[in-house]
This record gives C-alpha cells, structure tokens and sequence, in this order.
C-alpha cells in the first residue's frame, strides 16, 4: 500500500456552499446534469492552481447520476419515451468522462463503484497505474435526490444511518503524484467483512493492512457511514486543516459487507 | 507492470450456452443467438432482436439477474480449484446495470401505487454495483474486490486490473467478474439512441444499421506463479498486456480515427512486450454500429498496417455491456487454445468504407489474440491474451 503525494486538493458541498453553481461555465449550465457540474466545479476549483495536470482520472461514486436514472425512468413509464440525453448520463462513468472531456485528460479512465468504500477504492487503484499515469485524478461525487429520502424510511437500520448527515452530496477532487513526500495519502481498498465470524475482517484488520507503526493522532470510524461520501469528506476536512501527524478514516458499506481504510499522512 | 499473468480458470453464460463448452461451438460457427426480446415487456412495440439467456435454471443463485449470471459464470472458472490452500482470492467486478432489473420494476410499481413503498427494501436492496461484489465475495469466500463501472469497456478494464493486482501481491488469486442482465433502462437507452438495428446486428457489413444487446457473465481467475505451484496447475493461458485511454472527443461517439483506441491498444501491446505481427487474431469491440465499426478498423489499420484475422462475436452473444469484454476474451482466449478464428455472425456484404472483411481461419496457428472494448464516455480497453508465456516476462 504505497502512499501517494497529495499535490492538490478541493472540495464542493453544494448545502454548505449555497453559490457554488456561478462557478459553472455557461455551456454547462444550461444543460448538463447537476452531479457532472459538480464535479466539474471540484476539478476546476483544483486545477485552477495546479502546477501540473493530470494524465489519468480514478472516479469514485456509489449511486453514480441518480437523477438522470430517475428522468430516464420517469421518462420511460409516465410518457412512453426516456430522453437519450437522460440515459447517456445515467452511466455510473459519466462524470469521469465529461471530466476528461473538459480537462483533456486522455489517459486511463475509469470508475468505481463500491458504494461508501468508493472513494478508497478510487486511491488504492492508484497503486496499479504506470508511472506516466501521474499526477493522478482522484475524484469522488455522489448526489441526493428527494426519492432517497422518501426510499429511507422504510430501507433496514444500517442503510438508514448511511444517509442521514449533511454531506448527502458533493464532490471532492485530489491531486495525486507518484511519490510519498508529505502530504500523502493511501487506501485499502474493500475487504469482506465475511459471513464467518472466526475470519471477519474488521476495522482493525483492515487498519493494520495499513501496517501503521504508530497508532494515528486521529481516527475516523465509519462503520455505518453516515453518507457515500463520509469517508472523502474527512478526508477532505483533514487535509484543510493540515495539521500534522496521521489519520485514518475507516468506511463501512453494508449493501457490499465491506470495509475499508484511508490514512492521511500530513 | 510488463509480467504476464497466468489465467488458471474460466467461465461463461451467455446467449450461445450456459457454459464455455457448451458455447463455444456455436460462437465460433458464427451461430445467429439473437431471438425477440422475451424475458420482459420492454414497452416498445417490437421487441428488439436480443441475446437472452433463457435457460438460466430456475434454482439460480443471487439476489437478482446480474446476481445469478456472475454466480454461474464464477462457480465456472473455480470449478478447477478444489482446495484454495490458504490463498486469498479477490474479484474484480465489472457491471453497468447492477441490481437495476429489479429496483426498475419497484419504481414502476411505486410510481403508480406509492404504497409499494414498503417493498423498497428488498426490491432494492442489490441496486448498488458493489452489493454484486459482496454477494460473490459471500459466496465463493473472497478476501476483498473492486467493483468497476465504465459502460461497454469495464470488462477488460477489470482483467487489467486483476492482473496488476496479482502482480502488486494484493491477492493470491484474483477472479476479473464481467455481468449484465438485460433491463428496461438498457433496452429502452439503447433504442432512445437509435442505436438498435430491428433486423439483428452486422457487425461491419455494408448493411448495418446499429447494435443487439445481450446479457450474460464471463469470469476468468488468476493466479500469482506461487499460487500456481502450490495448486499444481497448469496455467491455460496468459494476460500479458493491457491499455487504458480517453478519447476526450465525445460522450457516446469514437473519435473518427480511433485515436484513443490506438493509443489503448498501443500500450497493450506495449505491456505485452510484442510486436504488432505477433498478434494472430483481434476480437473486436464490433458492435455494428456504423461509426463505431469504422472507427474501430481505423485504429486497427494505424496500429498494425495489415490488420490481422478479425471477428465480432456480437450476434452471436449479443452486447452484453460491462461483461462483453471478459465473455468475448474468454471464447477468444478459448479460440487460441483451439486454434481457430471464429466466424463473425451477421457479416455478409463488404463495406467499402472499411474496405476489409471479417474472417474465420482454422489452423489459425495463433499465439497472441487482442480483444478491444470501448464504451460510452470515450472509455477504451485494450488486453492482449498469449498462449504461453514465450516472453519470459
């Protein structure tokens, strides 16, 4: 698990940042869904300084453009007819590839899905890029829609915990080089919690994959996270802060049975 | 990462058979699989010629379609491995639809009797990508996975990783996971685009007028040299590149010169360690589209001058999305063992804008096959199969 250099990073909490759409550009305003211009404000807001840019994005997202599924489906069974503008970005990769559409980036492309492990699935599979793959672009965004909060009530406990706190939506966007100078940052990636008891993989067991030699200045157990993005969002607030020593931020994700591990090394 | 990777288990569901060898005759006679869309009611007034499984036994396992067809294709590819020994084994999975057969269903239901509501949770309790992931992982007692997402491309993107994360030591064994049922969203998408042809794909021919969706699962399991020799196997065959670009160009259409899927396949090759000749047969990305199959032959000809025997198997299995990339490599992984190219289904008048043919060939005496997949978002893959590790990488 190899750390990687934070060269950059930013963040987009649309409920806690109510103006953030006058960053949009014109020609995305008016017709892009609201998930790929957050996005797009979160790159934008990184590269804006950037020394240098990326050659390769690693998106995480766990539910990908909900609402284009829903207008697709809207689409589909009130009127008879979806919107192939709807369905093109329904994919769960469309955000990364509207992203390297806008910002040139013509290495590998690729997309993650591991509900609120997604974002440290999108760093560990940094270790797996060749070096001219680098810096690399780590983004992770998810969006609500009022039909999640109408689906919670009724969905088990564990599900409604994952989506109760304010950071519902967003996008938080990194820059990652191909050394471990500090800033750093690396992941363990999914482990199944596992169905037998004797071998269940843990938090603790997924920490110590991490093979800290000392424990961390600040831990995060998000076991049930709070929201698909809960485990970016620390990260993201760590990295702000900036204070030195180590963190380490622990996801859980029930629909998968998995966990996960990110530490920040600062 | 240039070693190669030796490939210790396949498997496969699809619209030709509900194993490798009991569909890989057909695939490679270039048998027509494609029959009107059954399994639902799509919504549109002719159901659309399609790759469907209809023999998936009742009794299958999982908690949905996807669910059902990668359960099948990964009890396949592990049907080898009686003891594990100890070794870990992890899944890289690749899906577009997910659970959506059956949240699909709830939300239409719901929409017209909210009171539905209450089915929510178990309807849809496997929407997420991931939940596949963990259900395998349940299943066939995996230590860890990754679930991958990057439309009609993700499956071969999920075999270069499981090799590199054989090579990184994250795993002892790991299972590339490619599966996708057939559903409204993808049928109705598709259609929305114009990009079904009603009278059955043709890949390449003058003719063709667009794609044939499918569903089914392909897996295919590595394994680190050690694992190798602790299990006492005989590796089948070898991943030894793969390549990964953006075209950066357009959200659904290939760059017209394929200028991503050269630079994909060039590092394929690359990673391969071998030159373009050294490639015997390509199973194309093929789907019939009339772009994309121009596109595709573009950056084929860029990259090899003469290209070399070629095929789609799309009429065959249909376009099954996320898995179409890791079933087409495992018949033409197969194909190389049994020394054939098979025969492209659909094909029969040339195009004179792509002014070459698909061909069939027995004997074919190859060493080295390279599968493409491209996908929505400029997405491109490229891997390179060998059949015996001659690199010494």
């Amino acid at each position: 698990m190899k750390p990687f250099t934070v060269l950059g990073h930013s963040a987009l909490f649309p409920q806690s940042d109510p103006v953030w759409n006058i960053e949009i550009p014109p020609h995305l305003k008016r017709r892009d869904p609201r998930i790929w211009q957050m996005a797009y404000v979160a790159v934008a807001r990184l590269l804006k300084n950037a020394a240098a840019k990326p050659k390769s994005i690693l998106v995480g997202t766990a539910l990908g453009a909900l609402d284009e599924t829903k207008g697709f489906l809207d689409g589909i069974f009130s009127d008879g007819f979806g919107s192939p503008k709807n369905f093109i970005a329904s994919v769960h990769n469309s955000m990364a590839g509207k992203l390297a559409l806008e910002f040139g980036i013509s290495g590998p492309n690729l997309t993650f899905c591991d509900g609120q492990n997604s974002f440290a699935s999108a760093i560990a599979n940094c270790e797996l890029l060749d070096s001219d793959d680098f810096p690399a672009l780590v983004v992770a965004v998810d969006e609500n829609i009022p039909l999640l909060d109408t689906i919670l009530p009724v969905m088990p406990a564990q599900c409604r915990a994952y989506l109760s706190e304010h950071t519902k939506e967003g996008a938080i966007a990194l820059l990652l080089a191909n050394s471990q100078t500090l800033p750093a940052i690396r992941s363990i990636g999914p482990r199944f919690a596992g169905s037998n008891k004797d071998k269940a993989c843990t938090r603790e067991t997924v920490t110590a994959l991490l093979k800290t030699q000392k424990s961390p200045d600040r831990f995060f157990d998000l076991s049930y996270c709070k929201s698909f993005l809960s485990g970016a969002a620390v990260c993201a607030a760590e990295l702000q802060k900036n204070s030195p020593g180590s963190s380490i931020v622990t996801s859980y994700s029930p629909p998968s049975n998995a966990f996960s591990a990110i530490e920040l090394l600062l | 990462m240039s070693k190669a990777v030796p490939i210790i288990g396949m498997g496969a569901i699809c619209a030709a058979g509900n194993t490798i060898a009991s569909a890989k005759k057909g695939v490679y006679a270039g048998h027509d699989n494609l029959t009107p869309l059954s399994l639902f009611d799509s919504g549109l007034k002719i159901p659309p010629l399609s790759g469907q499984v209809l023999a998936l036994e009742e009794n299958a396992v999982g908690p949905n379609r996807t669910a059902q067809l990668a359960y099948a294709a990964v009890r396949e590819a592990l049907s080898g491995l009686h003891k594990r020994k100890g070794l870990t084994l992890g899944f890289v999975v690749a899906t577009t639809v997910g659970g959506i057969t059956r949240s699909e269903l709830f939300y239409k239901a719901y929409k017209t009797d909210p009171l539905k509501l209450s089915r929510a949770a178990t309807e849809c309790a496997g929407h997420e990508p991931a939940a596949l992931s963990g259900f395998l992982c349940e299943n066939f007692d995996g230590t860890g996975f990754y679930t991958l997402s990057t439309a009609c491309s993700t499956g071969l993107h999920a075999v270069g990783l499981a090799k590199r994360l054989i090579q990184a030591k994250a795993f002892d064994l790991c299972c590339a996971v490619g599966s996708d049922a057939l559903s409204i969203l993808t049928i109705r998408g598709f259609s929305s685009l114009m990009l079904l042809d009603p009278t059955g794909c043709k890949p390449f021919d003058k003719n063709r007028k667009g794609t044939s969706l499918g569903e089914g699962a392909g897996a295919v399991c590595l394994a680190s040299d050690d694992a190798c020799k602790l299990l006492d196997v005989k590796p089948l065959a070898y991943v030894s590149g793969w390549g990964a670009s953006a075209d950066c160009h357009h959200m659904t259409a290939p760059h017209p010169a394929g200028l991503g899927a050269i630079t994909a396949v060039t590092a394929a090759l690359d990673e391969a360690a071998i030159a373009p000749a050294d490639i015997g047969m390509i199973a194309t990305h093929g789907t019939a589209t009339p772009d994309n199959d121009v596109a595709e032959i573009r950056a084929m000809q860029k990259v090899f001058g003469t290209v070399p025997p070629f095929c789609s198997m799309k009429r065959s299995l249909g376009h099954t999305l996320a898995a179409s990339g890791i079933i087409e490599a495992v018949f033409a992984v197969s194909a190389m063992k049994d020394n054939c190219v098979p025969h492209t289904a659909g094909f029969t008048d040339l195009d004179e804008t792509i002014g070459i043919a698909p061909q069939s060939k027995q004997k074919a005496g190859i060493r080295h096959v390279l599968k493409n997949s491209f996908g929505f978002g400029g997405n491109n893959a490229a891997a390179v199969f060998s059949l015996s590790n001659e690199q010494g990488l």
